[in-house]
């Protein structure tokens, strides 16, 4: 992806970005071992900051209610899949589920009402992250809701505050893009495409945080050979912003 | 962009004490429900989750909230740590950091952060820590490569991650721009790195 969301690395590894951003470079990281490995390393080098601040003499009665929790606290099975990349893809599916479950999308500009089943992502740190980006966007007072259907099946909803410069885009029942092909989605200002995400092949059903979204007229998604593509070559549907 | 690596061996991760055992391996028992490892790694790891999270929130008697709340997330969640991605050690630092940042940031938009100073915490009994040589080292070697740093690279590290700032709220606080502070960031953070030796396997 670009260069430019790339330099977020330092930010990023940092807790120094918003929850969009954070969520824009988690999606850029997915694609991008290399940005993985950097990453990690920069995390694993800002944690070291942390011993500058180390407390010589803790309170006791911390450790007392501590140990005292855990011994009370079950703990979570650890996930079925062994691959961090495989978890990872996990959560997103996961997220993805709840959240298309449960946005209700009220007619009217500002009346967007939604909710995400809590106990389904409550013990995921990127899903719930990920449901606060979402809230942010539905729940801007600015918030837009445009749906459509898509010419070979399925629908879009398309939410956007042009406040925050960040869309929610929900899209469901899409049919099997084929094989060897995935769906890809754009925001377009005048004729220019720029793409905001793709779902990974066999998906058909998503939602995405797309952002910026200012200058953006139209949202349109493509279906794409599974490597991607720069522009979009077979556009199944778009969604006017206006 | 960064700078001589300190030594010529580099080391993956936290270089530890070979007599005891490491944070990864006491998170390791830990997922399989060791409560002993739990309590043994609570030690190794504590002073550094409270220390970060007093420095970040300011306030001691949250720092021991949140740094209970991440404790007890670890025990709870030790089962997904996964090894390859980073130390334990820097999994629980990471987490901590991050409950510390979302406080802050979610009392800054209800303007009532606390800013109480450490100073009124002496009339807390505290347990007595030893510290040991391995973790006095490793402090040292933190300050001298921080210290490597360009003036304006540690300003940027140090306000974000100890003043628990946005990257836009620093660039701000600088009148700087803004992908000037986010090349500040990575690249201070990069010459931290190669300062500490620290290297991922599965680095080109």
């Amino acid at each position: 992806m670009s260069a430019d969301i790339h330099t977020l690395a330092g930010a990023y590894a940092l807790n120094a970005v918003d929850e969009l951003e954070g969520a824009a470079f988690e999606r850029h990281l997915a694609d991008c071992e290399p940005c993985r490995v950097e990453v990690a390393e920069l995390r694993e080098t800002a944690a070291r900051l942390a011993d500058e601040t180390v407390v010589e003499a803790t309170p006791p009665g911390l450790r007392e209610r501590t140990l005292a929790q855990v011994a009370r606290t079950p703990q979570l099975r650890s996930g079925v899949g062994g691959a961090s990349a495989g978890r990872r893809a996990g959560r997103w599916r996961q997220l993805t589920v709840a959240a298309a479950a449960a946005i209700l999308v009220a007619g009217g500009a500002s009346a967007v009402t939604w909710t995400v089943s809590n106990d389904r992502v409550s013990d995921e740190q990127a899903s719930s992250a990920q449901a606060r980006q979402i809230a942010a966007v539905l729940d801007a007072p600015d918030a837009r809701v445009f749906e459509r259907s898509l010419e070979p099946g399925g629908a879009a909803t398309v939410v956007v505050s042009r406040n925050r410069d960040r869309g929610v885009v929900l899209l469901r029942d899409l049919p099997e893009a084929g094989p060897g092909r995935i769906y890809e989605l754009w925001l377009i200002r005048g004729s220019q495409p720029r793409k905001v995400g793709q779902l990974a092949e066999g998906v058909r059903a998503s939602t995405t945080v797309i952002g910026p979204v200012a200058e953006a007229g139209t949202f349109g998604v493509s279906n794409e050979p599974a490597g991607g593509s720069a522009a979009p070559t077979q556009i199944v549907g778009t969604v006017e912003l206006s | 962009m960064s700078g001589e690596p300190e030594q010529a061996r580099r080391l993956r991760s936290v270089p530890q004490d070979t007599a005891s055992p490491t944070a990864d391996e006491l998170l390791s028992r830990v997922a399989r429900g060791d409560e002993a490892a739990f309590a043994t790694l609570y030690d190794s790891v504590a002073g550094r989750v409270l220390g970060l999270t007093r420095r970040v929130l300011r306030d001691p008697a949250q720092a021991e909230e949140v740094t209970q709340e991440v404790m007890v997330e670890v025990w709870r969640t030790a089962g997904r740590f996964d090894a390859g991605r980073g130390s334990a050690s820097a999994w629980i630092l990471t987490m901590a950091h991050r409950r510390a940042v979302d406080r802050v940031r979610s009392e800054q938009a209800h303007h009532n952060r606390a800013r109480q100073v450490a100073a009124t915490e002496s009339h807390v009994p505290y347990d007595e820590v030893v510290e040991d040589v391995t973790a006095r080292l490793e402090r040292e070697q933190v300050r001298r490569c921080l210290g490597r740093l360009t003036p304006v690279q540690k300003e940027a590290v140090t306000l974000a991650y100890y003043g628990g700032h946005t990257y836009r709220e620093v660039a701000e606080k600088l009148k700087a721009p803004l992908p000037t502070v986010k090349t500040r960031m990575r690249d201070g953070l990069i010459r931290m790195r190669d300062c500490l030796g620290i290297e991922m396997e599965g680095r080109a």
